[in-house]
């Protein structure tokens, strides 16, 4: 399982990719310093900016660029068959894939994530430690793309097994669900990454952070996000499981 | 078609007493296509070549024998167990797949090395070490594969198969890329391993390749099987199986006729639905002849169509080239 | 078998092309209908026409819906009320149009660099400049006739739902060209830009990511730069008559239309006399609209971002709203229909004579071409 983490690494650790993701993970950052460069009500702004920039549109970016490969290059470069013809479960490879999309997908978003609340919420270097009004909101945006990442990796490792055209419809997806649907109807929050991940930044984040969760009319209690959050991710690795073992290996 | 394909089907590649892998009845289909059509046999210790044309279902059948495909129908057993769902049984089992593809950012001794924990081998170090230097490889080992020539990468993809000491190994087009005197040390490599009791699978387009290297050969024709035991017994099969050949004219009585009379002609039938289907032995003969025959009995002639010659050409193909 | 010759040729039939050849412009019209062929996923399976189908249905869809409400509240009286305009249906597909050019347009050029095939194409009487243009050409047409088929559906409809059909045609002619001049400048766009970066690009799936994910990112934070929003959720409560007739047109206002990154959003409620109340997510121009004349029932907003001032001074932001990629056919067909600037993002650029426009428009045209040509002038034969 180790080596297959290792060599997931490895491959979606390519230069050009890194390039695309940072750039991509860097841009709500510096959003929120222009913003806090440019305005005095700086905080409220940013808290926007969370939603709008960074939960909306970077972190389904960076998470689809990498899940969809994780598996999906394999398939394309017809190398999945040195994993598979191997004396290793398959169970095994799934959750090493995972692991390593997960972590390669948290570390630039959290580091960026973390700058960004520090950004928003911290008033000066001294009251980084002051926990209510910063150390918790940060924590909330840490959970937040915690659930976020782990959900969105396992939808689209799926879809990077399942098409060859996975990163394109993980982004129609990411538009049309995500984005539009569950802007109108509110029943679609449900079932929806995008509002799991928002809602636990601001109920973890307590006070600070609430506006972000509230957006619509009724509101969804952190039990259900983290258990709807959890079913997707459960669902979504048990169909690459049953994908991988039922396919034909190119 | 029928006659020789029931007649050598029964002709099984396997000599010894308990065959290694045991293909029952087995076809496979996408969508409309069927690329492999009821294929039965056994294959036993020893090298075994799979031959037929690009396309005749070669890599289909030695993907489900490796589980790699399942069967759409009929049953495949490596060692005794299915080949497909138990990954435990690649322990057992070495596969060399077709592509060329390989993990570029690795160097050749990475991607052995990759193989081997894959395999959880006791001693890595050493059995990567073996498997590099029976492929004559250790010279570049340290390269990385992107710049590793064809021949390269082939030998290299043959070392991670071979790290794990494997009793059954399948090899797809294992020659491909490789220059003349790379394919004598496999050649010597294979018999090596054979020679150990080894059972080895070795797929080629090409027969030559194979021809002095199979202990038996089995010959896939567009996804059926054509052929299957020792290269020479087939050859005299064939050649002892006269050619048929389908032939309208303006006057087919007169043409009959004449045929009739000439040496190169076995038999002569007129078919129901007025055409004349020839037996011969002599097929170049006939061929020559026939245009005579035709002009001195005052027949025009239309079609002549070889019937049925698929493994006959196919085999030709592959012998002759 | 010593009758057999040690070496025969036999004549298979192979046979030398001694007919008349053609020349390059037959090799231009054929990498064309190769291109339209490959966009469009045409003697091919199902899975490749998906893109494409969903591509129309993008287009025609919320033409159809806004005709089907339309034809239900039987609002539609004259061109006076059109629920929307034409020069607003362009921007309402426009985000989801460039996501999938960015999947589709890669597959015109990256599949031939993978797998070595262009110089397959320059060994023919076609030089490099004859295949790209043939690509772009190719995927340009496909695109401009789909986008253009959404509005032109709206359109008619208006005139067969107007009542006197023939009297609304001699009307409306012009407004034909129209849509198809905006369809064809929104199809440049979405041939110039993905071929562009599609020119870089090692795989179709990179090209794509950085086409939409570049389009998303980059027109969410310029218009949450230049939109003067504001997450507090102030609420202003008007009480202001309105009649049952704008309560209709309001109706028609799908909030998808609303929801696109860079849109303002106002919340607000129309409370009828029957105490009933709806919701609608609508710009604080259309609401004005909506709220014209005079009658008898009330409305309260609640607005989300009505923030005093947009976080970049307008005086830079009328500048950075032409880097917008979503925006950048906006503006141009906004110009062709005269439109009102209801949205903050136009009425920036509307503060600039309207050439400004078009050669922001014609940068994002012209600059991916030219890239996309520096790429490929040193395939040569």
């Amino acid at each position: 399982m180790l080596t297959v983490f290792s060599l997931t690494l490895r491959q979606l650790t390519g230069v050009r990719r890194q390039v695309i993701l940072l750039l991509f993970a860097a841009a709500p950052v510096g959003m929120a310093i222009l913003v806090r460069y440019l305005t005095d009500d700086y905080t409220n702004q940013i808290i926007g900016l969370f939603d709008l920039l960074l939960v909306a549109a970077v972190l389904p970016l960076v998470v689809a660029i990498l899940a969809t490969t994780a598996l999906g290059d394999d398939v394309e470069d017809r190398t999945l068959s040195f994993i598979l013809l191997r004396p290793v479960a398959r169970w095994q490879i799934v959750a090493a894939k995972y692991l390593a999309v997960v972590i390669l997908g948290l570390a630039p978003l959290v580091v960026f994530g973390v700058v960004m609340a520090g950004v928003a919420f911290a008033q000066d270097i001294g009251s980084v430690s002051n926990y209510d009004e910063v150390i918790r909101p940060i924590l909330g945006v840490l959970t937040g793309l915690v659930v976020g990442v782990l959900a969105y990796s396992a939808v689209f490792m799926w879809l990077g097994l399942i098409s060859s055209q996975a990163l394109g419809l993980a982004i129609v997806y990411v538009v049309v669900w995500e984005g539009f649907a569950a802007g109108i109807f509110d029943g679609i929050r449900y079932l929806s990454i995008r509002s799991y991940s928002l809602i636990t930044m601001s109920e973890v984040g307590g006070e600070s952070l609430t506006a972000i969760g509230d957006v619509g009319a009724t509101a969804i209690q952190l039990q259900f996000v983290f258990g709807g959050a959890a079913t997707v991710m459960i669902v979504f690795l048990a169909l690459t499981l049953i994908q991988l073992r039922n396919m034909d290996v190119p | 078609m029928t006659t020789p394909e029931t007649t050598m089907q029964t002709a099984n590649a396997h000599n010894g007493p308990e065959p290694t892998i045991r293909v029952d009845n087995v076809s496979k289909w996408f969508g409309n296509v069927v690329a492999v059509n009821e294929v039965s046999l056994e294959i036993g210790p020893g090298i075994t070549g799979l031959l037929g044309p690009n396309g005749a279902g070669k890599t289909t059948l030695l993907h489900m024998m490796t589980g790699l495909s399942a069967t759409s129908r009929g049953t495949i057993t490596v060692l005794g167990q299915p080949a497909r769902g138990d990954t435990q049984l690649y322990r057992q089992i070495g596969v060399m797949t077709e592509h060329q593809a390989v993990y570029d950012f690795y160097t050749g001794r990475e991607f052995v090395e990759f193989s081997a924990r894959m395999h959880k081998l006791d001693d890595i170090p050493d059995a990567v070490q073996k498997a590099i230097e029976s492929v004559n490889m250790t010279d570049a080992q340290d390269r990385r594969l992107s710049t590793y020539s064809r021949g390269m990468r082939q030998r290299m993809r043959l070392a991670a198969t071979l790290v794990h000491d494997p009793p059954v190994l399948v090899l797809d087009e294992p020659l491909n890329g490789t220059d003349p005197r790379q394919r004598l040390e496999f050649h010597d490599l294979a018999r090596r391993l054979a020679a150990e009791g080894r059972t080895i699978i070795v797929s080629s387009h090409i027969l030559e390749e194979v021809e002095t290297l199979a202990d038996n050969i089995v010959l896939m024709v567009s996804g059926k099987l054509a052929a299957s035991g020792d290269f020479r017994s087939i050859r005299e099969l064939l050649d002892d199986r006269p050619y048929r050949i389908r032939v309208t004219s303006t006057n087919q009585r007169a043409l009959a006729g004449g045929l009739i009379g000439n040496e190169a002609v076995t038999s002569v039938t007129i078919e129901d639905d007025g055409s004349i289907l020839l037996l011969t032995h002599d097929l170049p003969a006939l061929q020559i002849q026939i245009a005579t025959v035709a002009r001195d009995t005052g027949a025009i002639l239309q079609t002549v169509e070889p019937q049925d010659e698929s493994l006959e050409s196919v085999f030709t193909y592959i012998v002759e080239r | 078998m010593e009758s057999r010759p040690a070496g025969q040729i036999f004549d298979i039939g192979y046979q030398r092309y001694d007919g008349p050849r053609q020349g390059r412009n037959r090799a231009r019209i054929a990498l064309f209908t190769a291109g339209v062929r490959q966009t469009l996923g045409l003697g091919r399976g199902g899975r490749a026409k998906v893109l494409p189908v969903l591509l129309l249905l993008t287009s025609v869809v919320p033409a159809a819906i806004i005709l089907t409400i339309a034809v239900l509240t039987g609002s539609l009286l004259g061109v006076e009320s059109r629920p929307v305009e034409l020069g607003d249906y362009f921007p309402i597909t426009a985000l989801l149009m460039l996501i999938l050019a960015g999947i589709m347009a890669p597959n015109l050029l990256i599949p031939d660099r993978r797998d070595n095939v262009l110089s397959l194409y320059l060994v023919r009487p076609a030089v490099i400049a004859d295949y790209l243009a043939a690509r772009w050409l190719a995927f340009f047409v496909v695109t401009t006739i789909i986008v253009a088929l959404g509005p032109l559906l709206l359109l008619t409809g208006y005139v067969l739902l107007s009542g006197n059909a023939w009297q609304e045609l001699q009307g409306t002619w012009r407004e034909y060209f129209g849509v198809m001049l905006g369809a064809a400048a929104i199809g440049a766009f979405l041939t110039a830009v993905p071929l562009g970066i599609a020119a870089f690009t090692p795989r179709r799936a990179y090209a794509a990511a950085v086409v939409i994910g570049g389009a998303l990112v980059i027109s969410a934070a310029i218009g949450f730069l230049t939109e003067p929003i504001d997450f507090g959720g102030s609420t202003t409560t008007t009480t202001r008559p309105i009649t049952e007739e704008e309560l209709a047109v309001a109706d028609q206002f799908v909030d998808a239309t609303r929801s696109l990154p860079g849109e303002a959003e106002t919340r607000f409620t129309v409370e009828l006399e029957s105490g009933e109340a709806r919701q609608y997510l609508m710009s604080p121009d259309e609401v004005e609209q909506a709220l014209q004349g005079g009658s008898v029932t009330t409305f309260e907003s609640t607005e989300f971002g009505s923030g005093p001032e947009p976080i970049l001074d307008p005086d830079i932001g009328q500048w950075v709203v032409f880097a917008d990629p979503t925006g950048a056919t906006v503006f141009i067909t906004d110009l062709l229909f005269e439109d009102v600037q209801s949205n903050t993002y136009r009425q920036l650029v509307s503060r600039h004579p309207d050439y400004y426009a078009i050669i922001a428009y014609a940068a994002w045209i012209l600059l991916p071409v030219f890239f996309m040509w520096a790429r490929y002038r040193r395939y040569t034969t």
